[in-house]
């Protein structure tokens, strides 16, 4: 569902995404773990099409992001980690609009049932300036779901929830890979990573540190088995930085 | 002032210059300097160059006219304006300096030494645009006398925001308390309306013999408008001053009302705090979450949400939902309080006109330039107050590229929804002006004809004027104020001048070839019907030059469109 081959993306002297290339298929769940500055949401924004990648391919559901933008972001939904919503829409006006924008014939009979699940439903009519933190973020994620998209990138998808929330958030997110949803998330909390998701994509300063299942990625470093993903993660952490090329001293 | 809020202001200014600097390193910032400054440069220097307002400065109806905006700009400020402060703190200052151990009074001083860089900045342009007029005065003697309204401007401005502040957040209590101020301004609007409503007559009269400015001038001479406008004009003589004697004479008088402001602002006891600290948390989580950084959450404001004007259909063309979102959100936005307002003093000046004239068609004579006036301001001014498009939503440019439409779609749908808003205003007025001219027998034009072209003219002007807001949004995002508010305020008449200064000459480019297209079309139809330059040619002409006008925006939105879809996110940094 989602194929990315080569993305590299440059921003000046600075190369924040280098080749990467990965694929996501229907029902699968990619944790996309790092440190802060590893080039996860520039990679999810990519892929999302809000930002040009200096070069390399991203295909959705077989369409390229760059030569049919419209067919392959009508397929996908990205919520972003800061909820960006607009200040004189209602919670259901919200949803109508996105409805309209996304073609979703059935809108209006779809929204109350979502905004249920999200527990917003007592929330319809009001603006965004009125709603926490955790409902801005619900918000945002129920107008990522309204049009059943086949792709699903989520940044941080638990940042501002409340315990309740968070459990509620992970199982929709399983839910909708259940359904055959492809599902990117990028998350500082590996618990989240380690529970939801199917394969993990570990980066850092814009490269591929390791790439497969946990097991997979354990089964090539045997003196990490058993151990809990955290200490993997930084173990992976210190290997990027003895192998990373551009910081190799002459 | 406070020794670390002169650190704070000026370290901020140094590095806020710095970053403008950078900015020139894009090739497109660069080239805008350049062509600007080119322009600026020829106007300042080349004294045969036109400029749109020089000369202004060089006449008694000139002088008249200044000391009228004035007056103008600070009654509207009294009656039209926010309960919120003029004070504007960002995020940070609110977060930092207001529970430091800073009185009121040094953070009223703090911003108004601040907006002294945007005053300076406006007295620059002021000069450049004014030139030299007839008078002999040196640049710095006019940039002095610009320094001196547009300060004092700035401060009655402020001065009157807290009155409101102070006044709204106190009750009846806060009324009492600032009642000098509020019984000076209320009988000050009064009489002033009352004199020229009297007048109405006699200038109607004069104007039909082509003696209307005489009129006008013999107005502002009468008493008691005379004695009201003295301070308005104090302020405004400098200015026009012949010489430096007299301009020496002038400007202590001014200099000291300018002064006399000062304490009357920073001896503040309005709690002016909590509206200011709201409204920096709204501009900062625009802001954070164009930028992808995290927010305070603001203080819950749950109410009735008005309802939306028309519903959005589920199926259809996508981009009409960016084009209701953006119609929903100007409504949204509306003040009731002001339309009210209007609504009274049309009727109220109305039938005190009526009560003078004493004549239905010549009311509604009257009320037909009254309607004219507004409907062909809106056309330059309107980009500027009507904002609900790119220039709001750029900060939310994640989620606008995540929508499944080409970069040219959502351009045009973000202008389309800004057209529909200022062309429904002016339809009104048309309306309503055309209704009232019918009455008049003596209508310089035939209003059916007139009626029928501004039909058409009005919305395809609309859209060029929006579409260069738009575009400049869209290609200087650095230069542009994106979000809620816009650069307001006396002190930033400069900037909004430079905008509409920049949009005017855009247009006049863009409408030249399909204007002159129109003119043929309507000497062929003239040809046709044997008619000569009648204005019913033009109502057949008009659509073929807004197809043109359509054209032509076509290609540029396309264009637009392409910048959009190459819009870096680093580039949506709104100007502080």
């Amino acid at each position: 569902m989602i194929d990315v081959e080569g993305l590299t993306k440059v921003y000046g002297d600075f190369t924040a995404v280098r080749g990467l290339s990965f694929h996501v298929a229907p029902g699968e769940v990619l944790g996309l773990v790092g440190p802060n500055g590893a080039g996860k949401t520039t990679t999810l924004r990519s892929i999302a099409g809000i930002i040009v990648p200096s070069s390399g391919s991203i295909r959705i559901g077989g369409d390229d992001i760059a030569t049919a933008p419209e067919r392959a972001k009508a397929r996908l939904a990205f919520i972003p980690d800061e909820p960006q919503l607009f200040e004189h829409l209602t919670v259901e006006e919200h949803l109508r609009f996105i409805g309209r924008l996304y073609g979703v014939a059935n809108a209006p009979a779809l929204i109350e049932p979502l905004l249920v699940e999200m527990e917003l439903l007592d929330k319809r009519k009001v603006l965004p300036a009125s709603l926490s933190r955790g409902m801005r973020q619900k918000l945002a994620i129920a107008c990522g779901l309204l049009h059943s998209p086949s792709a699903l990138l989520l940044d941080e998808p638990l940042t501002g929830l409340d315990p309740a929330g968070m459990r509620r958030m992970k199982s929709t997110i399983a839910s909708r890979a259940r359904a055959g949803v492809a599902v990117v998330l990028s998350s500082h909390l590996l618990q989240l990573v380690e529970e939801l998701c199917t394969r993990l994509l570990v980066m850092q300063r814009g490269r591929v540190i390791a790439l497969g299942t946990l097991e997979e990625i354990v089964a090539e470093r045997t003196e990490l088995a058993g151990r809990p993903l955290e200490d993997v993660f930084l173990a992976l952490m210190d290997e990027g930085e003895r192998t990373d090329p551009e910081r190799a001293t002459p | 002032m406070n020794g670390a809020l002169r650190y704070l202001l000026l370290h901020s200014a140094k590095n806020r210059l710095r970053g403008q600097l950078a900015r020139l390193r894009r090739p497109r910032y660069l080239l805008a300097v350049l062509a600007g400054g080119a322009y600026f440069g020829m106007l300042l220097f080349n004294s045969r160059m036109p400029s749109p307002l020089s000369g202004s400065t060089s006449s008694a109806l000139g002088q008249l006219i200044y000391t009228a905006v004035i007056f103008v700009t600070i009654a509207s400020g009294w009656i039209f304006g926010s309960d919120r402060p003029a004070l504007v703190f960002s995020e940070a200052e609110v977060q930092i300096l207001f529970p430091a151990p800073l009185s009121r009074a040094s953070l009223v001083r703090y911003k108004v030494a601040q907006a002294q860089i945007v005053v300076m900045f406006s007295v620059l342009i002021w000069v450049i645009l004014l030139r030299r007029g007839a008078t002999t005065l040196p640049f710095w003697m006019r940039a002095i006398s610009l320094w001196i309204i547009l300060s004092t401007l700035y401060l009655h401005r402020v001065g009157a925001s807290l009155v409101r502040t102070s006044a709204a957040s106190h009750g009846a209590r806060g009324v009492r308390r600032n009642i000098v101020p509020i019984a000076i301004v209320t009988m000050v609007i009064a009489v002033a309306g009352w004199s020229i409503v009297r007048a109405v007559p006699g200038i109607r009269v004069a104007m039909t013999m082509g003696e209307g400015s005489e009129a006008l001038a013999r107005l502002a001479t009468s008493q008691p408008l005379s004695a009201l406008l003295y301070p308005f004009r104090l302020l405004v003589t400098p200015l026009f001053a012949e010489s430096w004697r007299q301009w020496a004479g002038a400007i202590i008088p001014a200099f000291a009302l300018m002064a006399a402001h000062y304490p009357w602002v920073t001896r503040t006891d309005a709690a002016f705090e909590e509206a200011v600290a709201d409204a920096a948390a709204k501009r900062a989580r625009l802001a954070s979450a164009a930028r992808g950084t995290r927010r305070r959450q603001l203080p819950d404001t749950e109410g009735a949400v008005p309802r939306p004007w028309f519903a959005l259909a589920p199926t259809g063309h996508p981009a009409v939902a960016i084009v209701w979102k953006n119609v929903l959100a100007y409504t949204r936005t509306l003040r009731l309080t002001t339309l009210a307002i209007l609504a009274v003093g049309v009727v109220v000046i109305g039938t005190a006109v009526y009560a003078q004239v004493g004549d239905w068609h010549e009311l509604a004579a009257i009320g037909a330039v009254l309607c004219a006036i507004p409907l062909a301001m809106i056309v330059f001014l309107g980009p500027g107050f009507v904002r609900t498009d790119l220039r709001q939503d750029l900060l939310q440019l994640d989620q606008l590229r995540s929508y499944p439409l080409r970069g040219r779609t959502i351009v045009a749908a973000e202008v389309a929804g800004t057209v529909l808003i200022l062309t429904a205003i002016q339809y009104v007025l048309l309306a309503i002006g055309a209704l009232l001219a019918s009455f008049d027998p003596n209508a310089p034009v035939p209003v059916g004809a007139a009626t029928l072209i501004a039909l058409v003219a009005l919305p395809t002007l609309n859209a060029i004027t929006l579409t260069v807001a738009n575009g400049a949004a869209l290609l200087f995002p650095g230069w542009v104020r994106l979000g809620d508010g816009r650069t307001s305020g006396i002190e930033a008449m400069g900037q909004n001048v430079l905008a509409i200064f920049v949009s005017l000459i855009l247009t006049t480019i863009a409408i030249v070839p399909p204007f002159i297209v129109t003119v043929l079309v309507a000497g062929a139809v003239d040809s046709l019907t044997g008619r000569t330059m009648s204005i019913w040619s033009f109502v057949p002409a008009a659509p073929v030059g807004a197809l043109l006008v359509l054209g032509e925006l076509w290609l540029v939105l396309g264009w637009l469109g392409r910048v959009f879809a190459r819009t870096d996110l680093a580039q949506i940094d709104p100007p502080g």
